[in-house]
C-alpha cells in the first residue's frame, strides 16, 4: 500500500442520502444522528433557560407568564436530562466503541437504531405539549405525584411528557444494551477486557447503571399513568411516596449515566495531550465499577425532607461515593503531573472540567449530610451543585471529547482560535451564572420561582448576565463547526498523535472501520504500542532505511499488521 | 435555636474541609500546567502507575469519608431527638397555594391566602414546640431559612419535628416544593415572642371564636 493512503484528504464530494442515514445500520451514523439530534434539543432546551435567566433578571418582572416559566423549567430540565445529557453519553458510546475496541460495528445495530427512534419520537412528543390547550407539561422534571395527576394538571401536556419520558427510557434502555452486548461479543482479537481504553469502560458502567436505572423509570412512568386514569389512588401518603422512590431509584445511577462518559472523554484527552499513558489504569477502572455499584444505593438522600427516609444510611452510601470519586481525581492529576501537556482545545476543556466538576462534588458531599440538606433541599444552592456537576462537569467533558474526536468523525479539522475562544467564554459564564447560584440559595432561594424576593436581585441580575455569555459562547461554536464542515482544512487519520485504535484508520473511518486491519493489541494504548515500536525499530535500522518512508498514520510507511481473524 | 445550631456546627466542619480540597487540587492542577507544559521541552514520564501513593490516597479517602459520615449522623440524630417533650402543639396544613396554623390546645387557627393575607405562625420562645405537618392536596414543603430546617407536607400523612426558638424575632418563610400554578406565592411569616405575649396572643384570638 502506498504511504498516502491514510494520510490526509478531502472526503469525497458526495450528495447527502437522507433515506440511506435515516436506515443505515452503521454504528457511526446512528452514532452522529443521536449527537447531532442532541445537540439541536441542546439549543432549544438551553434557550428555555437563557429565556427563564432573563426573566429572573427582575424580581417581580413579567417577560413571560408565571404559567410559562413552570412550562419552560419543566422542559428545560426533562429536556436536558432525557433528551440531551443522557442520549449524549450513549450517543458518544454508540459512536465510539466500536472504533476503541477494534470492532466493524455494534452487535446488535438495529436495537441502537431503534433507540435513536425513540429518542427522536420523544423529543417531537415532549415539545408537542406547547400545541395543546393547556400547554407543555408544567410539574417539574421529576414530577412528583399527586401534583401530577389529572386532578390537579388536567391538561394534556403532562400525558404527552409521560409518552415521551417513557420513549426516552425506552431508548436510554436499548442503547444501554447494544453498547453492553457490543463491549461482549464484538471486542477484535487480544483486546481483553483489562486493554479496553478507560472510555470503553466508563460506557461499559454507563450501560450497566442503565440498564438498572430505566426499567426502574419506566415503573414510575406506570404509576405516572395510574395517577392520570385514577387520581383517587393518589390522595394518601403511600404511592405517592413510592412514586418518588421509584423515581429516585432511577434518578441517582442516572446522575452517573450523564457522568461517566465525560470522566472517559477527560481521560483519553488528558493523556493523549499530555503524550503519555493514563497513570492508575486499573484503580480507575475499578473505581468506575465501585462507583456504579454504590450509585444504586444512594437514591434516598434526594427524599431527605420527607421525613420518611432512612437518613442516617443514605447519608453514609453517599458520602461514600466520595472514595471512587477521590481514586478518579488521583488519576487525573498523576497523570498530568509527569505529563509533556500540549494546550490544544480539547486539553483545555478537560482541564477546566476537574476544578469545576470538584465544587460540584464538594457541594454534593455537603448535600449527603442530612442536616445541611434540610436548608439546602429545593433551593438554589442544589440549583447550582447540579450546573456544576452536569454543565460545568459533564458539559464541559463532552466539549473536550467533541473537539477531540470531531475531526475523527467528520474528516475536517476545526479552529484552534474559535475553539479556544468558545472555551474562555465558556468557562467564564458557567462560572458567573452558577456560582453566585450557591449564595442565593444559602440565603433562602428557592427553585422553580418566578418570583423572589428583592434583597435577591443583585445575584441574580449576575447570574443572567453570566448566561448571556453562555449563549455568546455557543455561536463561537455554531460558527467553528459550520465553516469546518463547509471549507475546514482536511483532518489526517492522526491529528493528535493518538493511544488509541481510532486514531488508526482514516477520518472519517470507513465502513466496517478498519479495512486495512488493526495494530497489534498489547495494552489499552495499542497506537501508542505500535508507534513506539515503530520509532524503536527505526532508532536501530536508521542506517538502511531511506529517509523517504515517512508515516502517514502509523509513525511509519508500514502499514499495520494485520490481526488473524479480522 | 435547635436546628440552626446543628446546621451551624456541620456547616463550619465541612465549609473548611471542602475548601481545602479544592484548594490542594487547584494547586496541583496548577503546578502541573506550568511544570509540564510542552514548552519546556522535556520527556513526558514513562510511569503508569503509583503502587505506594495510590492505596494511601484510597485510605485517606476512606477515613475521611467515615469521619464526615459519622459526624454527619451525630447531627442529624443530635437535631431529630435532642429536644424533650413537646409544650405546645402546632398543626401546619399546606395547600394550593398558602398554610393554615392550627394550635389544637385552644382550637385558634391563623389562615392566610397568600395574595392580601400572609399567614403569621405565632409562637412562644424557649418553649418545646411540636409541629405535625400534612398537605390538604399535593406534596408541600415548609421551610424557614432562619431555622435551617424543612420538611414535606404530605396528603394524608403528618410529619413531626420539633423546633425551639431561643430569641424572639419575626422571620419569613416559604414552600420548597414545586406545587402547581401559585408556587411562587406561598409565602408566610414566624414570628417568636415571650411566652407571656404569646399567651395574650392565643387568648385573644381564642376569644374572637373558632371562625376568626
Amino acid at each position: 500500500m502506498s504511504t498516502t493512503e491514510l494520510s490526509a484528504r478531502l472526503p469525497e464530494k458526495k450528495r447527502l442520502n437522507i433515506a440511506e442515514i435515516a436506515t443505515s445500520t452503521d454504528h457511526k451514523v446512528t452514532g452522529l444522528l443521536t449527537l447531532g439530534t442532541a445537540l439541536v434539543f441542546f439549543a432549544i432546551f438551553g434557550g428555555f433557560a437563557l429565556t427563564m435567566r432573563a426573566d429572573l433578571a427582575s424580581p417581580a418582572q413579567q417577560l413571560i407568564s408565571t404559567h410559562l416559566y413552570n412550562e419552560l423549567f419543566t422542559l428545560h430540565g426533562s429536556g436536558m436530562i432525557y433528551l440531551v445529557i443522557t442520549p449524549i453519553a450513549l450517543g458518544l458510546g454508540i459512536y465510539l466503541v466500536p472504533l476503541l475496541i477494534g470492532a466493524p460495528g455494534l452487535a446488535l445495530p438495529r436495537t441502537a437504531q431503534l433507540a435513536y427512534y425513540c429518542l427522536l419520537g420523544s423529543g417531537f412528543v415532549m415539545l408537542s405539549g406547547f400545541l395543546t390547550w393547556g400547554g407543555a407539561a408544567d410539574t417539574g422534571w421529576y414530577s412528583y405525584m399527586p401534583l401530577s395527576t389529572s386532578l390537579y394538571s388536567p391538561g394534556k401536556g403532562v400525558d404527552l411528557w409521560i409518552g415521551a419520558v417513557f420513549l426516552a427510557a425506552l431508548s436510554g434502555l436499548l442503547y444501554s444494551v447494544s453498547i453492553i452486548w457490543t463491549v461482549v461479543r464484538m471486542r477484535a482479537p487480544r483486546m481483553s477486557m483489562l486493554r479496553m481504553p478507560i472510555f470503553v469502560w466508563s460506557e461499559v458502567v454507563t450501560a450497566m447503571m442503565g440498564l438498572a436505572a430505566f426499567p426502574a423509570l419506566i415503573g414510575a412512568m406506570v404509576l405516572q399513568t395510574l395517577g392520570r386514569v385514577d387520581p383517587a389512588y393518589f390522595t394518601h401518603d403511600l404511592p405517592n411516596l413510592d412514586y418518588q422512590n421509584l423515581f429516585w431509584f432511577y434518578g441517582h445511577p442516572v446522575v452517573y449515566i450523564m457522568f461517566f462518559p465525560f470522566v472517559g472523554c477527560v481521560a483519553e484527552v488528558i493523556q493523549t495531550f499530555g503524550q503519555r499513558r493514563y497513570v492508575g489504569y486499573k484503580p480507575t477502572v475499578l473505581s468506575l465499577l465501585l462507583f456504579a455499584a454504590m450509585s444504586m444505593s444512594v437514591w434516598g438522600h434526594h427524599m431527605f425532607t420527607t421525613g420518611q427516609e432512612s437518613n442516617e444510611y443514605f447519608s453514609a452510601t453517599s458520602t461514600a461515593l466520595s472514595v471512587p470519586a477521590g481514586l478518579e481525581y488521583f488519576g487525573f492529576l498523576a497523570t498530568l503531573i509527569g505529563a509533556k501537556l500540549r494546550f490544544k482545545t480539547p486539553l483545555l476543556f478537560a482541564l477546566a472540567f476537574i476544578p469545576q466538576f470538584l465544587v460540584g462534588g464538594l457541594s454534593g458531599i455537603m448535600l449527603a449530610a442530612p442536616t445541611l440538606d434540610y436548608q439546602f433541599h429545593g433551593s438554589y444552592f442544589v440549583v447550582a451543585h447540579f450546573h456544576y456537576t452536569l454543565f460545568a462537569g459533564s458539559v464541559f467533558g463532552f466539549f473536550a471529547g467533541f473537539y477531540y474526536w470531531f475531526p475523527k468523525a467528520t474528516g475536517r479539522m476545526l479552529s484552534e482560535r474559535l475553539g479556544k475562544t468558545h472555551f474562555w467564554l465558556l468557562t467564564i459564564g458557567t462560572n458567573v451564572t452558577f456560582g453566585p447560584m450557591f449564595a442565593a440559595g444559602f440565603l433562602g432561594m428557592s427553585r422553580r420561582v418566578a418570583h423572589y424576593p428583592s434583597y435577591l436581585h443583585t445575584l441574580n441580575v449576575v447570574e443572567t448576565l453570566g448566561s448571556a455569555v453562555i449563549g455568546l459562547s455557543m455561536l463561537f461554536l455554531v460558527v467553528n463547526v459550520g465553516q469546518a464542515l463547509l471549507h475546514g482544512p482536511p483532518a489526517p487519520a492522526d491529528p493528535w498523535d493518538g493511544h488509541t485504535l481510532e486514531w488508526a484508520t482514516t477520518s472519517p473511518p470507513p465502513l466496517f472501520n478498519f479495512p486495512k486491519g488493526l495494530p497489534p493489541i498489547k495494552s489499552f494504548a495499542p497506537l501508542l504500542d505500535w508507534k513506539q515500536s515503530l520509532r524503536a525499530r527505526r532508532a536501530t535500522e536508521k542506517p538502511t532505511e531511506p529517509v523517504a518512508s515517512r508515516p502517514a498514520v502509523l509513525g511509519s510507511g508500514a502499514r499495520p499488521e494485520p490481526e488473524a481473524g479480522t | 435555636m435547635n436546628t440552626r445550631s446543628q446546621f451551624d456546627h456541620l456547616f463550619t466542619l465541612y465549609a473548611p474541609i471542602a475548601a481545602f480540597v479544592f484548594l490542594v487540587v487547584l494547586a496541583t492542577l496548577l503546578f502541573a500546567l506550568v511544570r509540564y507544559r510542552a514548552g519546556r521541552g522535556h520527556e513526558p514520564s514513562q510511569k503508569t502507575q503509583h503502587k505506594v501513593l495510590e492505596p494511601l490516597a484510597a485510605l485517606v479517602f476512606i477515613g475521611a469519608a467515615c469521619f464526615l459520615a459519622v459526624n454527619a449522623a451525630n447531627a442529624n440524630a443530635a437535631e431529630r431527638n435532642q429536644l424533650g417533650p413537646a409544650q405546645l402543639h402546632v398543626r401546619i396544613t399546606g395547600f394550593q397555594w398558602c398554610w393554615a396554623f392550627y394550635y389544637p390546645a385552644s382550637h385558634v387557627t391563623v389562615r392566610g391566602n397568600c395574595t392580601t393575607d400572609t399567614p403569621t405562625l405565632v409562637v412562644p420562645t424557649g418553649k418545646v414546640i411540636g409541629f405535625s405537618l400534612t398537605s390538604a392536596d399535593v406534596v408541600h414543603e415548609w421551610w424557614l431559612p432562619y431555622a435551617r430546617w424543612k420538611e414535606e407536607a404530605f396528603p394524608g400523612h403528618f410529619n413531626y419535628f420539633k423546633l425551639r426558638f431561643d430569641h424572639p424575632g419575626h422571620w419569613s418563610g416559604l414552600c420548597d416544593e414545586f406545587c402547581g400554578l401559585y408556587h411562587d406565592r406561598m409565602d408566610f411569616y414566624v414570628r417568636a415572642v415571650s411566652p407571656a405575649r404569646f399567651d395574650a396572643w392565643l387568648a385573644a384570638r381564642a376569644a374572637k371564636g373558632p371562625g376568626a
